[in-house]
């Protein structure tokens, strides 16, 4: 059952490398499911909510890796 | 009549991609076979290219069978996991901030590897394994990645063409120069890659959400760009107050 378990990691590992990242894209999705979709705007707009979300979560997260390996 | 404009982003996906995990694969392949003899290497290659093909028969029946909307959120969320962890770690290393993957060493460090390994039999198990799993990891990606951006869109077909072009290339320029091909700017295709999956993956999350965006397939290129240009300004931002790194460092 070893070998299972890390070839279960290994397919894990090419969705998540940075857990906080990974959770942070999940949560994302849920909320545009859950709350973004409720909002009062066309199509389009959630479309870029959306897609500005996906856009801020990255930009986050490579500035924290760069601050974190700097200091 | 399928057009360029509708295949092309997953074709270039499917291709570059497939570039890249081909390259990688060859890399330890390579090494398997000079360190250890190509009887195992070449066995362990086609072990884990019909245990790909293995896979492929079973989850794709089941990809088609789901219905139109939820595997567009699932492929659309597992794209953007595995297209944004990409584009991450490329721009981290286009900043600086992670050493850029090199071959030439990677072979180095994997030749050196195999020669301390266990004495060798007359059916090398070690070898034999090393290069299966090195089939069959690149290889998953290649056939997530095929699976992601084809069966979402109804590209199985072109999106299978461009990984398989990809993989002959690689395996006859492989052939040819029997060298790990080092020259080949990975870091630069990893970085174009994770745009392309990021961007489809932010669409079809879009789609199966049912939210509709302008231009429909064409707005692919659009989200695309959008990518490239926060990803390039994070670039530009890390690369100011990162420490260098010399080539072939500690790369992840």
């Amino acid at each position: 059952m070893k070998w299972l378990a890390a070839a279960a990691r290994e397919v894990a590992g090419l969705f998540i490398e940075d857990a906080g990242f990974a959770l942070g894209i999940l949560a994302w999705v849920a909320a545009a499911a859950f709350v973004v979709r409720e909002l009062p705007f066309g199509d389009p707009w959630r479309a870029a909510i959306l897609l500005a979300g996906c856009l801020a979560l990255l930009v986050e997260s490579v500035l924290r890796a760069a601050r974190k390996r700097a200091g | 009549m399928l057009s360029l404009a509708h295949a092309g982003p997953a074709i270039a996906s499917a291709f570059l991609a497939s570039l890249v995990e081909a390259v990688e694969a060859l890399t330890i392949v390579l090494a398997v076979g000079t360190v250890r003899g190509w009887r195992p290497a070449l066995a362990g290659t086609l072990a884990g290219l019909a245990f790909l093909a293995l896979l492929v028969l079973a989850f794709g029946p089941l990809i088609a069978r789901m219905p139109i909307q939820t595997m567009q959120l699932a492929v659309g969320v597992l794209l953007l996991l595995f297209g944004m962890r990409w584009l991450r770690k490329a721009i981290l290393r286009a900043g600086g901030v992670i050493a850029l993957r090199d071959e030439a060493e990677a072979f180095a460090e994997e030749s050196a590897a195999l020669r301390s390994a266990h004495p060798l039999r007359e059916w090398d198990a070690i070898a034999l394994v090393t290069a299966f799993k090195a089939v069959v990891l690149e290889g998953l990606e290649v056939v997530f990645i095929v699976l992601a951006v084809g069966a979402a869109g109804g590209l199985l077909v072109p999106a299978s063409l461009g990984a398989l072009a990809a993989c002959a290339l690689v395996v006859v320029v492989g052939c040819a120069v029997h060298r790990p091909l080092a020259k080949i700017p990975e870091n630069t295709l990893k970085f174009a890659v994770g745009v392309l999956l990021s961007a489809f993956g932010a669409f079809w999350v879009g789609e199966g959400l049912g939210f509709h965006w302008p231009g429909d397939d064409l707005a692919i290129a659009g989200i695309a760009a959008l990518f490239l240009a926060a990803a390039a300004a994070a670039v530009v931002r890390i690369s100011r107050s990162a420490a260098p790194l010399a080539r072939g460092g500690s790369a992840e």
